[in-house]
């Protein structure tokens, strides 16, 4: 599969603050996705995957793992830096993600500067549904 | 529940080894194709020992753990009003399979706000290689709505 291969390294960290880098839209949420994240993750919270459990516990249905979520904000990530150029990144769940949701990654250069002998960028992170209303937020710091 | 009194419980620690087949479920569950994490051959030419897992998949290594414990249980989160907060990653090397990992975890504080209304529990899970080299550092804060 090279479609989704590595972009080059020394390209991307030129990147200057105020940049956004191309976002990575996600396909609608779909129940299967959340059955193989239960299974691949060990994360068998019914919340996710039990449409009867999630209602009776007051949830319209059942919504998505935070750490899906963070997972394709992952890929954003090393799809543009490279698998090992992450160096720490946060996310705060700011909103569930409903079944059916459909998703943007988006990162901005928020900052980018030598550090340690090495280039290093700071990113502000989100995602959002295609109504705009955001789901996550967070930081990452990537280096050369 | 309003427990706070369990601010430095630690969780048995475990050893995990990473598996192959586990990592290529996680692949295709969070939608991963790129070829350093799925081909062998093109993750030894990007100078790996074999492919690498996904940068939140250590988050997975104490879930469903084999010896049954499970710190949700242990500090008696309802499933049902619990929320992840948020959650922090700092990466020190990669998982491939084959690696045996030691994770460790631990409740590193217990808070209330609005006067109780929201529970926030933080645990730290660090995950290591057994000559101790640290792989990564976890940190993930759980919110459980009264």
């Amino acid at each position: 599969m090279m479609q989704n291969d590595i972009r080059p390294l020394a390209a991307v960290l030129d990147l200057l603050p105020g940049v956004t880098l191309p976002p990575l839209p996600i396909p609608p949420v779909t129940r299967a996705a959340l059955a193989l994240y239960a299974g691949a993750s060990g994360d068998h919270n019914p919340m996710h995957i039990d449409s009867d459990f999630a209602r009776k516990s007051g949830a319209p249905d059942v919504f998505a793992h935070g750490m899906l979520v963070m997972a394709y904000l992952g890929r954003l990530l090393t799809d543009t830096f490279g698998a090992d150029a992450l160096v720490s990144w946060d996310a705060r769940f700011v909103a569930v993600t409903p079944v059916g949701a459909t998703l943007l990654c988006t990162a901005v250069v928020a900052d980018a500067e030598p550090r340690d002998g090495k280039h290093e960028l700071r990113l502000a992170l989100s995602v959002k549904d295609t109504a705009g209303e955001l789901k996550v937020e967070g930081t990452a710091r990537v280096r050369s | 529940m309003k427990e706070t009194s369990r601010t430095g419980f630690e969780a048995p620690p475990i050893t995990v080894e990473i598996e192959r087949g586990r990592l290529r479920l996680f692949c295709k569950a969070i939608g991963e194709t790129g070829s350093v994490f799925t081909d062998p051959e093109a993750a030894r030419a990007a100078g790996y020992r074999d492919i690498i897992a996904p940068p939140t998949f250590a988050s997975c290594l104490d879930a469903d753990r084999q010896d049954g414990f499970s710190l949700v249980r242990e500090l008696g989160l309802p499933l049902a009003k619990l929320l992840h907060g948020s959650q922090s990653i700092t990466h020190h090397g990669t998982l491939s399979p084959g690696d045996r990992v030691v994770v460790r975890s631990r409740v590193s504080d217990m808070y209330e706000k609005k006067g109780g209304a929201l529970q926030f529990v933080v645990i730290q899970t660090q995950v290591s290689h057994q000559d101790s080299a640290k792989v990564v550092d976890l940190e993930r804060t759980l919110i459980v709505r009264q």
